[in-house]
């Protein structure tokens, strides 16, 4: 049976990153209106098997970073924003594996400019949501099915 | 007191150093468990060795639960504190990592405050000292 992780946890999980790390409380907001700029993954290996994507435009990547670091935007460099990216995923994947079934272990975070490539027909998504921050969607999106480093499916 | 933040997000060891030199720590940095031990050789050879390390779990290179195993063999590391502070929140893995020396663990997303709290529970707080 997939176990499937409820839209309000991944919601707490961002609303736990967001207000320990960015400052600002980031707000629900509806799906499917990011054409995603830059993503970043980490996938579950165990007992339970997926990969966590966190995905968000080129400005979402750059304030991440900004607030992250506490240096100017054009102070940023490619290395800072995907690090920065890259650490949203990081701990969000680590909350979402907690409330799946174990034991499983977390890979790396992975950064793509664009979208993750992810097989849609083996893999499904079992957990979505969205939040609005300083006017940029993030959308957190859980899949389950075969994982690999470079995205899922 | 010195303080060694190990964590191979830059962005994550900005926010871990901001908030122990806010404690009274100054506070050296390393990238993975490796760099880290590098660090404390360095370090030991300034008669610098600090009393905290805080220490990511997933890590390239080494990982945290080795560099925990690594201090842990070394007698010369004896009086460095261990806290791990990762996203790995099974209780498997913090069993295994209070087995293998960490003093205190810590689950991402923290507050400064949670770091506090665990530094005071440890005797490490500089503040209201």
């Amino acid at each position: 049976m997939t176990a499937v992780i409820a839209d309000e946890d991944i919601l707490g999980i961002a609303g736990d990153l967001w207000s320990s790390y960015l400052g600002e409380e980031a707000l629900p907001a509806m799906l499917g209106t990011l054409t995603p700029e830059i993503s970043s993954n980490v996938s579950v290996f165990g007992a339970w098997n997926g990969t966590v994507v966190v995905a968000t435009t080129a400005r979402g990547a750059r304030l991440v970073g900004s607030a992250l670091l506490e240096i100017p935007e054009d102070e940023l460099t490619k290395g800072d924003i995907d690090d920065a990216v890259g650490e949203l995923a990081n701990i969000v994947g680590g909350n979402v594996k907690s409330v799946l079934p174990g034991p499983s272990s977390l890979t790396l975070p992975v950064v793509s400019h664009g979208t993750v490539a992810v097989n849609e027909r083996a893999a499904v998504i079992v957990g979505q949501a969205a939040l609005e921050w300083w006017g940029e969607v993030f959308e957190i999106t859980v899949w389950h099915g075969p994982a690999s480093e470079g995205g899922v499916g | 007191m010195r303080a060694l933040v190990i964590d191979d997000s830059r962005a994550m060891r900005t926010i871990l150093g901001r908030i122990l030199a806010a404690q009274g720590f100054t506070v050296s940095d390393a990238g993975n468990g490796q760099e880290a031990l590098d660090a404390l050789t360095a370090l030991q050879a300034q008669g610098e060795l600090p009393s905290l390390a805080l220490v990511d779990w997933n890590m390239p290179v080494m990982d945290g639960l080795t560099f925990v195993k690594e201090v842990r063999s070394r007698a010369e590391y004896a009086s460095i504190t261990l806290m791990m502070v990762t996203t790995e929140s099974e209780h498997g893995q913090i069993v295994r990592a209070l087995a293998a020396g960490a003093h205190e663990y810590v689950i991402k997303p923290f507050t400064a405050d949670a770091i506090a709290d665990k530094l005071a529970l440890l005797g490490l707080s500089t503040v209201n000292a």
